[in-house]
């Protein structure tokens, strides 16, 4: 029967690893060979997942590039790759001059990323605020069913009960964002953390055994 | 009209029929033509010789049954034969036939004049009127009579008339060794079952040939023999033994008459021995007691050594005929002119017309060693000759006609390649009509209304393919306008509580602040001096301001307690926050990269990477953010495993990642408490790990509001600076939803009565 390398390699090293997690040390508490073994695949996936960044990085050039080529929305692909290219240009500046003990700490990176991406991004965050609040205002006029209601009044509650002036003022709204919080939010949390686990579980089983192959094998 | 009766059914017909108009038997039997030269009166010589000079014998008559059937069978022959002189010289014969005849001409050499008149058979002729001449042939056999004789016949001529002849069962005389004109006598059809004996009308044949159809094997009858001498076996034999298994006929036939093999044919008496040789040859012949049936005259052809013999039943036939009316026999031979023979057929002797219907010699009646060598008529000529009644056996033999009417036949196929055929499968019409095949056009034919949904579908696949249009919004809408209206006033508020830095809103109660909230303080407050922290920084960028505000008051509580911190983030923005925060949010701290703090950078591989960091985290993290040797600085000084922290802070608005921590670093350093920043939303999907028991989180800050009870809790006053805002934006907010759910109410309400009232209308 022939079976691909990469199958193999995957389940091999998968099974290494989760073996390695329980027999990793001896009783002296030394590394054992599974440990070793361990460590050493997981090190190597850490310097594969980097790599793997930059080839990101990579194909979303090319999308853009092809996109300015193309002719297709060219004028938004190209002011990516013009801040990709300066971002990239500035951090290899930095890092030249961090490794030459001229200026480290990387400063005109962090003044990009300082001045442009974090003010952009809260600024994003912030119109999401008015967004939310203008849909939850519309939430009853679009459906107005027990569900929606409910969920417009817990927001209410929890927004309001946010304000320490009035929790100070109606103590029972206190303990009854308390109980919301902790009970049934956190009731329907355990519910999804379970199923994630379980699901987490049988997607390892499945690679283990071979059943699923995402990485294409 | 005359009438003729018919043979086979004995129904009287016109004389003008051919057939029988009843059951379609041969009324006039057919009558061929013969190649042999013959006198003009039609009669051989020999036959003509022998009315001149037999005498005739009163006693020896057969009685006849009545006067029809006591017509001189000589005269019927001369009637038909064409008229001659009467002292009309013979033609001469073949030189072939002139040996044969010479005994006939001996007869007639006979002089005509010296034979009496032949009178009735009961006015027997007067033995001085016959001619003392004895012919010379005779003599010379020793055939004359002698004085012994009374009445001057001799006896062997006397055993001729001798009816019935009580004959010893001779010796059994088969068919095949018959003279051949006896045989061809029996060619001769029956026209008419009128019977010149006394006999009855049943039985209305000479005795002589019914013995001897008694005595033919029914199976001789079979043996090829013409239809005419089976049917005349038929009924006599049937009568005489039903059984199919008939034993070998024995025929009482005189010596004379006997079988060609002489040796089978023992002489029966001395008188036999001084017979001639032509007798002796004919030995063997007996004439049987039994009366037979008539028997046709025609086809009859003498052969060569029977025209030299006179045979017994000839005699007896003289006999019988001159009962009634006795004429000249010689004038009757002479005015006997025979009937012309039929094609194919030779020169017959005796032609039986209409007149000879009842004739004695009926052909048919003759038995089977009489029908030897009478050659088989044709088809035609069956068909046409009467049918006579054959035995059951016989008639069980006869091919069953399927269109007799015993089987109903099915409906008659006609068409297709089973026409003709009865009780066939009918084929289809259109199987069995060969027809030219229609033709069929190529070309597509449909109605209007199958054209139009043609048309329809058409446009439907098209328009599939195609993409709709997005109808474009309007610029100024409703929606948009509220939108606009909310925001602004948002923005507005909460800018002018910014600027104006404001501090109106109070501060949360100490009694109001959460456990998990308390426990993290009690946490870092028991942390020792200058104390090694691991913080993971991974937060987005977007969630900072909240993230900031809630880990402000931590951070600022570990830096108070000089603690020397460990920054790691998963995240790729994380590091560059982590040195925002340093920097921005804790900047009187005045923390310096490597002596205070050491930021480790980026974690690549998400849940892998936290595993391996939490297993080898100076393989994982060897290089810090700025480019030193991290496990060389100060911050990490002693540092080899996870475990050697004094506590794990993590700082993430994202749940996932809050839970990777906790599942994959917590359980390699199990005695480090851990402490969960989070924000507000991902604070139901931590909270689980910090509930039970032996919980994996030991403190938990949740939003703005965690870090304000924080500051609370710590005595720090760092959220005031955003605790009017966030309080004026949620004010903002709550009235928003209020007010828009309102609206939206009595919108629907107004629309529903509206409808309500329109339906009434």
């Amino acid at each position: 029967m022939k079976i691909p390398f990469s199958v193999a390699l995957a389940i091999g090293v998968g099974v290494v690893v989760l073996l390695g997690y329980f027999f990793d040390t001896n009783a002296a508490g030394e590394l054992t060979l599974l440990g070793l073994l361990r460590n050493y695949f997981l090190e190597g996936a850490v310097a594969v997942a980097g790599v793997a960044v930059l080839v990101g990085v990579a194909n979303l050039a090319s999308v853009h590039l092809k996109k300015i080529r193309s002719k297709q929305n060219e004028g938004y692909s190209f002011l990516l790759l013009l801040a990709l290219i300066i971002t990239l240009g500035v951090g290899i500046f930095d890092i030249i001059r961090t490794y030459q003990q001229v200026e480290p700490g990387l400063p005109h990176t962090l003044w990009i990323f300082e001045y442009i991406q974090l003010p952009l991004e809260t600024s994003l965050m912030a119109v999401l605020a008015i967004s939310l609040t203008y849909a939850a205002a519309r939430l009853l006029g679009r459906r107005m069913d027990f569900l929606s209601a409910l969920f417009v009044g817990v927001v209410l509650v929890l927004l309001l009960t946010t304000l320490p002036q009035l929790v100070g003022r109606i103590t029972w709204l206190g303990d009854l964002r308390t109980w919301i919080v902790t009970v049934p939010a956190v009731g329907g949390a355990r519910g999804i953390l379970l199923g994630v686990a379980l699901g987490t579980i049988a997607t390892g089983v499945r690679i283990l055994l071979g059943g699923d192959r995402p990485y294409g094998g | 009209m005359a009438e003729i009766r018919c043979p086979m059914c004995s129904q009287l017909n016109p004389d003008h029929l051919e057939v029988c108009q009843y059951c379609q038997a041969r009324l006039k039997p057919l009558v061929a033509d013969s190649g042999q030269a013959q006198d003009d009166s039609g009669l051989p010589d020999w036959l003509r010789s022998l009315g001149d000079d037999l005498p005739l014998d009163e006693d020896e008559a057969a009685p006849l049954s009545n006067e029809d059937e006591s017509q001189d069978w000589l005269d019927r022959l001369g009637s038909e034969q064409p008229e001659q002189p009467e002292n009309a010289e013979p033609e001469p014969l073949a030189a072939d036939e002139a040996g044969d005849v010479d005994w006939l001409q001996d007869f007639r050499a006979l002089d005509d004049e010296t034979l009496p008149e032949i009178s009735s058979p009961e006015e027997p002729p007067d033995q001085a009127e016959l001619p003392d001449a004895v012919p010379d042939w005779m003599a010379e056999a020793g055939l004359a009579p002698t004085d012994d004789d009374e009445d001057g016949v001799p006896d062997w001529l006397e055993r001729f008339g001798e009816t019935p002849v009580e004959s010893e069962p001779a010796a059994p005389l088969h068919t095949s060794e018959l003279p051949d004109w006896l045989s061809r006598m029996g060619a001769m059809e029956a026209e008419s079952q009128d019977s010149v004996t006394a006999e009855p009308e049943d039985d209305d044949h000479p005795e002589w040939l019914a013995e001897i159809a008694d005595q033919v094997s029914p199976q001789g009858a079979d043996q090829g023999l013409p239809d005419w001498l089976s049917e005349i076996d038929g009924p006599a034999i049937a009568a005489a033994d039903e059984s199919q298994d008939f034993p070998e006929p024995e025929i009482d036939i005189p010596d004379w008459l006997g079988a060609e093999d002489s040796q089978e044919v023992e002489p029966e008496t001395a008188e036999d021995a001084n017979l001639p040789e032509w007798l002796a040859e004919m030995s063997g012949f007996s004439i049987p007691e039994e009366p037979a049936q008539d028997l046709p005259l025609e086809d009859v052809q003498l052969g060569e050594q029977e025209s030299r013999a006179v045979p017994n039943w000839l005699r007896d036939m003289e006999s019988v005929v001159e009962e009634d009316q006795q004429q000249d026999l010689g004038d009757a031979w002479e005015d006997y002119e025979p009937p012309p023979e039929p094609e194919g057929i030779g020169a017959a002797p005796f032609v039986v017309e209409d007149e000879f219907s009842d004739d004695l010699l009926d052909v048919n009646q003759l038995p089977d060693w009489i029908a030897e060598g009478t050659e088989p008529k044709d088809e035609a000529g069956e068909d046409a000759l009467a049918q006579a009644d054959l035995p059951s056996w016989v008639e069980a033999m006869r091919p069953v006609d399927p269109g007799a009417g015993a089987q109903v036949l099915g409906p008659l196929e006609t068409a297709g390649p089973l026409s003709g055929l009865h009780s066939v499968l009918s084929a289809e019409p259109e199987v069995a009509q060969i027809k030219k095949p229609p033709v069929y056009s190529s070309k597509l034919h449909f109605t209007e209304a199958q054209q139009m949904r043609t048309e329809m579908l058409e446009t439907l696949l098209e328009q599939e393919g195609r993409p709709r249009p997005v109808p474009r919004p309007a610029l100024i809408s409703s929606q948009g306008v509220l939108r606009w209206i909310v925001g602004a006033v948002m923005i507005i508020l909460v800018g002018l509580v910014i600027a104006t830095g404001s501090q109106v809103a109070p501060l949360p109660q100490v009694s109001t602040i959460p456990i998990e909230v308390s426990q993290a303080s009690r946490i870092v407050q028991s942390l020792p001096a200058e104390a090694r922290v691991l913080i993971a920084f991974d937060y987005e960028p977007g969630l900072s301001g909240e993230m900031q505000f809630a880990a402000a008051p931590v951070v600022n509580h570990l830096m108070l307690k000089a603690a020397r911190l460990t920054l790691v983030s998963t995240s790729p923005t994380g590091p560059a926050l982590a040195e925002h925060f340093i920097h921005t949010v804790q900047s009187q701290h005045n923390y310096q990269s490597g002596e205070q703090y050491i930021n480790l950078g980026y974690i690549p591989g998400g849940v892998t990477g936290l595993l391996g960091f939490a297993e080898i985290p100076y393989r994982i993290t060897p290089i810090s953010f700025d480019g030193l040797d991290a496990w060389q600085a100060e911050p990490l000084d002693g540092i080899k495993t996870l475990s050697d922290f004094d506590l794990l802070i993590v700082i993430t608005d994202n749940p996932n990642t809050g839970r990777a921590w906790v599942e994959q670093v917590q359980p390699a350093m199990p005695a480090v408490p851990l402490l969960a920043v989070i924000s507000a939303q991902a604070e139901p999907l931590i909270r689980p790990y910090y509930m039970p028991q032996d919980a994996q989180v030991d403190g938990m800050v949740s939003g703005i509001l965690g870090g304000a009870f924080y500051e609370r809790a710590t005595q720090v006053n760092l959220a005031p600076t955003y605790w009017d805002a966030f309080n004026i934006g949620l004010v903002l907010a709550v009235a928003a939803i209020l007010i828009g759910g309102v609206m939206q109410l009595i919108s629907l309400l107004l629309a529903g009565r509206a409808e309500r009232q329109g339906t009434v209308a």
